[in-house]
């Protein structure tokens, strides 16, 4: 398996008495992502997803660190390592007063495309996100869904090799985002080799073969979703439902109880969640605590292990939407 | 190659900025309808001679004569600086206003410039001619100014007469006081009739048959000229403003571009930070161009529509293209430089339009200013100003392409001082 990107000691800080935004370690962020895969970078908001991948896409300058797409250091050779990639970022990059077809073909033309070729590449691309047939509309008259496709479309006009998505999910209808899902699967497929942000955990598993956990800047985990519930055993999640406020001495008699790796709770959505190796063995004792401190539960729920549990476990802290 | 993504980001941003309706209402509609307002609103062809009062410059360079009975004549110093400047009787003070000049070709330039409206050039000889009957007064006058130069010429027309007349009697016209045809012609109250006065007035005075003493030599300014036409000025006046906000609003696409991130997705293309400051520079730049043709085609033809001459720009073709392509320069360089110290379109837009209407006002968009001591020196630096005074020099003043060299040679020294704190600025915050 050859690597595609390598990324070597990446620091970031935006100003000189800032925190590192990514690499607060002085070894740095040090990463490598295979020819086709999908590798997920899966944080919260604010961990540095879009900053690491701002630096992979040359549009920041690291404070420290090397990076390579395709053998080519992108300081030292950013055309041809950008030639090699289609960035997706966060936002809709996108011109709102001219049409899907006239972004693609703009944005294909600053990748030196032209004529024939370029119309031909721009019906392929509008085939892919599936908008042939609203080409012609304003980008400003779509929903958010739509944008969010062109926005992947103008990414792989000019058929990079690799294809950088950030968060390309937020904020849009579960249809759209299964189209985008699908639409990444594809490419892939296809050859494609994927590195995609998210801090939907349902999303990198699914999609990913291999996933890093990244919080504060540093990546904490990494491998397969498998090799990532392993590290915390084969461990129960307990979802409890709580209606009203849960103290944080009742966190504690909580996190006391035997068998009890983990607890979290959620304000918000009056959630607690519990990791125990054990998790049918442990939901007796911690109903029994909550009826003691007169929690009313709603729900209760035990999941197998999964990515959110292993966030819990590495930061003690939920990977909250 | 690299030209054609330049290309690319030019028609782009020209094929945005005439997409956008309210961006096209600002190019297009308000200039031409500001300035036709502006120009109705300033517009001085009542018809009502009294409200026009006419500079005639008076250069007297007789040196005068001595007469039979030894005492000292200057018919020139006597009649024309007497009646015209020194002493004008009343109602003719309300017509024109004389003013002496020592140098006659400094007159012949202030009416041909439209600063006068007549010059009566005196030679050296002319009291001593008077009396040989060979005298010649030279009457220089813009014919575009047609009120006030038929004043004119008729009140010197009647001083000659009246000259003529005396030939006989010289004790006449030396113990005239203030001037017999004025005073004819002040109880006529109708000064544009004063000639028609003194040709009746004068058999009755005059009894011989002598030809005339003096003769007057009428010139006018060559070439046509016109009356000068409020559109002549607030035509170019809006257009360079509004222009200037269009300019600005071009280089504050930059932020925009990078606050909604497809500048970023240029970046991370194979597009160098050169190419595409190039394209979006020549994009404003033509964008500019394109607005300032349009509305000097447009309002020509407003002007026509109601009922005003076409003459809004003048005819100088070359010279019109020239200060067009200076002053759409510096705009676009004012514009970069508004864009380049502020944080956020949204500041560039505000503190920009603030900036523009200042210097606008500054350069006289609104009002002139060269009467205004202080603003008159200040109005140097606005870049309105030079545009503005090398298009009303192609128009009013039939000005030829070297006159108006200058005004090109200033903008462009201005745009390459805009350009160049501007890239400086910028190079330092695009490094992200
Ligand atoms: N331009 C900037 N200037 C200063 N600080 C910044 C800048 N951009 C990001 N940061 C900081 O760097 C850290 C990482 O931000 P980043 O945008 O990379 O996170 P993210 O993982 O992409 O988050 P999100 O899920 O919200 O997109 C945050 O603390 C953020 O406040
Ligand atoms: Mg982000």
């Amino acid at each position: 398996m050859s690597t595609f990107v390598q990324i070597q000691g990446l620091r970031k800080r935006y100003a000189h008495d800032a925190p590192f935004a990514v690499g607060p370690q002085e070894a740095g962020l040090n990463l490598n992502i295979n020819t086709g895969e999908i590798f997920s970078l899966l944080g919260p908001n604010g961990a540095g997803k879009t900053t690491t991948i701002s630096m992979i896409s040359t549009l920041l300058t690291p404070t420290a660190g090397q990076i390579t797409i395709g053998g080519h250091d992108v300081k030292k050779n950013p055309v041809e390592a950008k030639q090699l990639i289609g960035v997706v970022p966060q936002e809709i990059a996108l011109y709102p007063t001219l049409t899907a077809r006239q972004n693609l073909e703009f944005f294909g033309r600053m990748y030196g495309l032209g004529g024939k070729p370029l119309k031909e590449r721009v019906t392929e691309v509008l085939e892919v996100i599936d908008l042939a047939d609203r080409a012609d509309e304003r980008i400003e008259n779509y929903s958010g869904g739509m944008k969010r496709r062109v926005n992947i479309g103008v990414g792989l006009i000019h058929k990079p090799k690799m294809v950088f998505l950030d968060e390309p999910t937020v904020g849009i209808d579960p249809q759209s985002r299964r189209k985008i899902l699908d639409t990444v699967l594809d490419l892939n497929k296809q050859g494609m080799t994927v590195l995609y942000t998210t801090h939907y955990m349902e999303e990198a598993e699914e999609l990913s073969h291999r996933i890093g956990i990244i919080d504060h800047g540093e990546i904490i985990a990494l491998g397969s979703l498998g090799e990532l519930t392993q590290k915390i055993g084969e461990k129960d999640t307990l979802i409890l439902k709580v209606g009203g406020a849960v103290e944080p001495s009742a966190l504690e008699r909580l996190r006391g109880l035997e068998g009890v790796d983990a607890v979290d709770y959620d304000g918000e959505t009056e959630t607690l969640r519990v990791i125990a190796g054990r998790g049918r063995k442990v939901l007796p004792l911690v109903i029994g605590v909550t009826n003691e401190l007169g929690l009313s539960l709603q729900s209760v729920k035990i999941e197998e292990p999964n990515l959110e549990a292993v966030f819990l476990h590495m930061t003690g802290r939920a990977l909250r939407d | 190659m690299q030209w054609p993504k330049v290309l690319a980001i030019v028609q782009n941003n020209i094929y945005r900025m005439f997409n956008d309706r309210v961006a096209l209402m600002f190019m297009f509609l308000i200039p031409v309808g500001v300035s036709t307002l502006m120009g109705l609103a300033f517009s001085s062809d009542s018809g009502d001679v009294d409200i026009v009062q006419s500079k005639v410059l008076v250069v007297n360079q007789d040196e005068g004569t001595t007469s039979a009975d030894g005492r000292e004549i200057n018919w020139g110093r006597d009649l024309f600086v007497q009646l015209l400047v020194e002493d004008v009787p009343d109602g003719l003070n309300e017509l024109i206003e004389g003013e002496i000049s020592s140098d006659s070709e400094q007159a012949r330039e202030a009416v041909k410039d439209g600063d006068a409206r007549a010059a009566v050039i005196i030679p050296a000889q002319f009291s001593a001619q008077v009396g040989e009957g060979t005298a010649q007064v030279e009457l220089y006058y813009n014919p575009g100014s047609e009120v006030g130069a038929a004043v004119v010429i008729s009140v010197v027309d009647s001083f000659v007469a009246s000259l003529n007349n005396g030939q006989a009697g010289e004790q006449l016209l030396v113990g005239m006081p203030d001037g017999y045809f004025i005073q004819l012609a002040t109880e006529s109250g109708q000064f544009d009739k004063i000639g028609e006065v003194a040709e009746r007035e004068i058999p009755k005075l005059y009894t011989g048959d002598t030809e005339a003493l003096i003769t007057l030599d009428s010139v006018s300014v060559e070439g046509e000229v016109n009356e000068f036409d409020p559109l002549q000025y607030f035509a170019p006046s809006l257009a360079i403003l509004f222009m200037t906000f269009t300019m600005a609003a071009g280089a504050r696409g930059i932020l925009e571009e990078q606050q909604n991130w497809t500048l970023q997705r240029i970046m991370t293309t194979p597009t160098p930070r050169w190419v595409y400051l190039l394209g979006k520079l020549f994009g404003t730049y033509f964008t500019g161009i394109l607005q300032m043709a349009i509305l000097i085609v447009v309002t020509p033809i407003v002007a026509v529509a109601l009922g005003r001459s076409a003459g809004v720009w003048g005819t100088n073709y070359i010279g019109i293209a020239l200060i067009t392509l200076a002053i759409v320069a510096a705009g676009t360089g004012i514009g970069l430089l508004l864009a380049a110290i502020s944080k956020t379109a949204r500041q560039a837009d505000i503190y920009g339009t603030g900036v523009l209407l200042i210097v606008g006002i500054l350069g006289g968009t609104f009002v002139p200013v060269d009467t205004v001591p202080f603003l008159d020196a200040l109005s140097n630096i606005s870049l309105n100003k030079w545009g503005l005074d090398g298009y009303i020099a192609l128009s009013a003043d039939g000005a030829s392409v070297v006159d108006i060299l200058p005004n090109v040679g200033i903008l462009l020294a201005m745009t390459a001082i805009f350009f160049g704190v501007a890239l400086w600025r910028f190079n330092e915050r695009l490094d992200m």
